[in-house]
């Protein structure tokens, strides 16, 4: 989602549930008692930040990456892990599929 | 002609009044936080819309009651109470951080200077210990009703609705009460006896009592800090609170 938020440079809520359904094909549903949680506590971290924008419409909360380094780091951190962890799932498929 | 235009269709939108019956709903589904509540509004209006995009006969009842039916069981709540978690969080996280710019160079400096000086005081004149204590509780008493006037009226001006800021000043009572209401409950400090047994207390226990100079320091700062941020913060609430205000 971070990844995501980077990638667009600022985004809204819905505009990242369904950027993910489409990126994933469906396989991901974000709803919305999982995706507003984490964004909210992600703001608290200082990992992003967040305005109210209305540009004559109803007003709109987007979220974008704090500045600094620290933002960068903590999506550089979760990548790593992300991967290492892809990582060990596939060693335990590899080694129970035997096909 | 060359080229064959088609019309565009616009794409159908929630009308103002639809708006202001989905704000209406997620503030009776006791969603207390202005900023939470604008999120969710226009999170639910562009499903509705979306959907439209599918199903464009489908009248707005019938959308909206799909949409929130997708929601689940518990619905709003969820994520409600996950916020409201949140922000009861942000007044320890705004104390923490006040408390860690203390300790920061060049303010260190400060500190210390002002912890030592008053460390040497305390040894030169015990009795200065009682006239802290009743500064700190002077300070502590003046900093709440600060807060908790301008917190009415930052209230008032929202009409009874609540900001995040606001949510979290909440805090500042809780921490009284930990930190000076319950080590101190059992001393009645108006009775003779125990004013003896204060000046006993401070004198063998000095480095608790510089503690206590510096959290209250470190408190009503935090505090002093929020309430002038969420009075900051009022103006541009109150313009995005009016778009749903039903004329």
């Amino acid at each position: 989602m971070v990844h995501l938020i980077a990638e667009q440079g600022e985004t809204y809520g819905y505009a990242l549930t369904r950027m993910v359904e489409e990126r994933t094909q469906g396989v991901i549903q974000l709803n919305e008692g999982a995706l507003y949680p984490v964004l909210h506590k992600l703001e608290e971290k200082g990992v992003l930040v967040s305005e109210f924008k209305s540009e004559g419409s109803r007003p709109r909360k987007y979220y974008r990456l704090a500045p600094g380094k620290e933002s960068e780091d903590y999506i550089a951190t979760m990548e790593e892990e992300l991967i290492s962890y892809l990582g060990a799932l596939n060693a335990i498929f590899k080694k129970t599929n035997y096909g | 002609m060359p080229f064959s235009k088609k019309p565009i269709m616009d794409k159908r939108k929630l009308s103002q009044e639809q708006l202001q019956e989905v704000y209406a709903f997620c503030k009776r589904k006791d969603i207390q936080y202005l900023e939470l509540r604008m999120e969710l509004v226009d999170h639910i209006a562009s499903r509705i819309e979306s959907l439209w995009e599918d199903q464009p006969e489908l009248s707005f009842k019938d959308a909206f009651h799909k949409v929130y039916k997708s929601f689940g069981i518990f619905g709003l709540s969820e994520v409600a109470e996950e916020h409201n978690k949140l922000v009861l969080k942000r007044f320890y996280r705004e104390a923490w951080q006040e408390l860690l710019n203390w300790f920061r160079v060049p303010q260190i400096f400060a500190t210390l200077s002002g912890l030592f000086g008053l460390y040497f005081l305390l040894d030169s004149f015990p009795k200065l210990a009682v006239l802290i204590f009743y500064g700190i509780l002077a300070t502590i008493f003046a900093v709440f009703i600060y807060a908790y006037v301008e917190r009415r009226r930052m209230r008032k001006a929202l009409d009874g609705d609540l900001s995040i800021t606001m949510g979290s000043l909440y805090q500042w009572g809780w921490l009284i009460y930990f930190f000076y209401f319950i080590p101190f409950q059992n001393l009645g400090i108006l009775n003779t006896d125990s004013y003896s047994d204060l000046l006993q207390w401070i004198e063998d226990y000095r480095f608790v009592a510089l503690f206590y100079c510096l959290l209250t320091f470190i408190l009503c700062l935090s505090s002093i800090k929020l309430v002038r941020k969420g009075r900051n913060q009022i103006e541009a609430l109150k313009q995005k609170q009016s778009f749903y205000k039903v004329v």
